[in-house]
């Protein structure tokens, strides 16, 4: 379980964008999940939840777009999207299968108001 | 009251900390000339007998040992009582090592500059394949009572792994491994995996693994 350590991550990456911004509030983050990065969605936003209380997050929503396996056949050439890897081609039924995908996982965007967030951190120097 | 959003577009890699620390890492160790071999795989798939016996056939060079547990330290003690330099890290309860515990363990491990230095991650099939320690090779290790299926389970860190060994290759006939299935379903997710099939209490395919990887971890 290493979500709570990514949604720390999430977390700290979407503050420190906000606060280029100036007072504002952070309604939504927005991150991309790599099919190979072994992240559950349920685990990330629980973790997210528990920890944006006292953070520019506070009031934050985590929205999640969890890609999926490619696979390629290499008899038929057919591409195909999975959860997991299976052992034969849906189209064809060929057994020589290949499959990519990313085990990176990245903050994409995070959608701002102007309110000041409630509960956020005192500025510094402020 | 609606107020009007504003989108702010970045592209952040989620494990950038990790990789920034894994990078220093990386320079640290070839300034030493050090070769960080991390390796990977479940509880029980033989990680610590592996490095024992890869020690003993290494000879001449120097090799040191970073355990990584969520508690204890009997892999430590029993790679220790083998004559080999090693330092333990306990997770507490942390499922992988990451970039940083490598870091201050290297600043107590007795290693010489130039020696081959094992890092036994936590067992897992899982998070450990997501964070680069800053090694020069990740090996995964997969006994053959977990079963020839795992790439399909864990296609992470299959298609992570440089080098695959699977070890335990006696009971391969006990338990129903099919050891050309499992290759081609590894290959599936990595074309380029190296394979060995190796036994530590016979030697079986020891020597194949060990000229393989002093060879990988020559000096540059």
């Amino acid at each position: 379980m290493h979500e709570a350590s990514v949604a720390r991550t999430i977390l700290e990456i979407a503050e420190r964008t906000g606060a280029r911004h100036g007072e504002v509030r952070i309604v939504r983050v927005h991150v991309v999940v790599g099919a190979l990065a072994h992240i559950d969605d349920d685990a990330l936003r629980f973790a997210f939840d528990a920890l944006k209380t006292d953070t520019a997050c506070a009031s934050a929503s985590l929205e999640i777009d969890k890609k999926r396996l490619v696979g390629s056949c290499r008899a038929c050439d057919f591409s195909f999207e999975a959860e997991i890897p299976s052992d034969s081609c849906p189209q064809c039924g060929g057994a020589e299968l290949s499959w990519s995908g990313d085990q990176e996982s990245y903050v994409t965007a995070i959608d701002v108001d102007d309110e000041p967030a409630a509960g956020g951190r005192p500025r510094e120097g402020g | 009251m609606n107020k009007p959003e504003a989108t702010v577009r970045i592209l952040e890699k989620i494990s950038k900390v990790n990789d920034v620390i894994a990078s220093e890492n990386r320079s640290d160790f070839r300034a030493r000339r050090l070769s960080v071999v991390n390796v990977l795989g479940s509880p029980g798939s033989g990680k610590t007998t592996l490095i024992a016996a890869t020690a003993e056939r290494l000879g001449g060079r120097s090799v040191a040992v970073i355990e990584g547990d969520v508690a204890g330290r009997v892999d430590a003690d029993f790679l220790a009582s083998k004559g080999l330099p090693a330092v333990q890290i306990n997770t507490g309860g942390g499922c992988h090592l990451d970039a940083g515990m490598v870091r201050e363990a290297m600043r107590e491990l007795a290693a010489h500059d130039g020696a081959i230095v094992f890092v036994e991650n936590v067992g897992n099939l899982i998070c450990t394949a997501g964070y680069d320690l800053g090694e020069r090779v990740r090996v995964l290790a997969l006994s053959t009572p977990e079963g020839d299926d795992k790439p399909y389970k864990y296609p992470g860190i299959f298609a992570g792994a440089e080098v695959l060994l699977i070890t335990k290759s006696d009971l391969a006939p006990y338990v129903g491994f099919d050891a050309e299935a499992l290759k081609e379903r590894a290959r599936s997710l990595n074309p380029d995996l190296v394979i060995f099939e190796v036994c530590a209490r016979s030697g079986e395919g020891m020597d194949a693994w060990r000229d393989w990887l002093a060879a990988r971890c020559g000096e540059e």
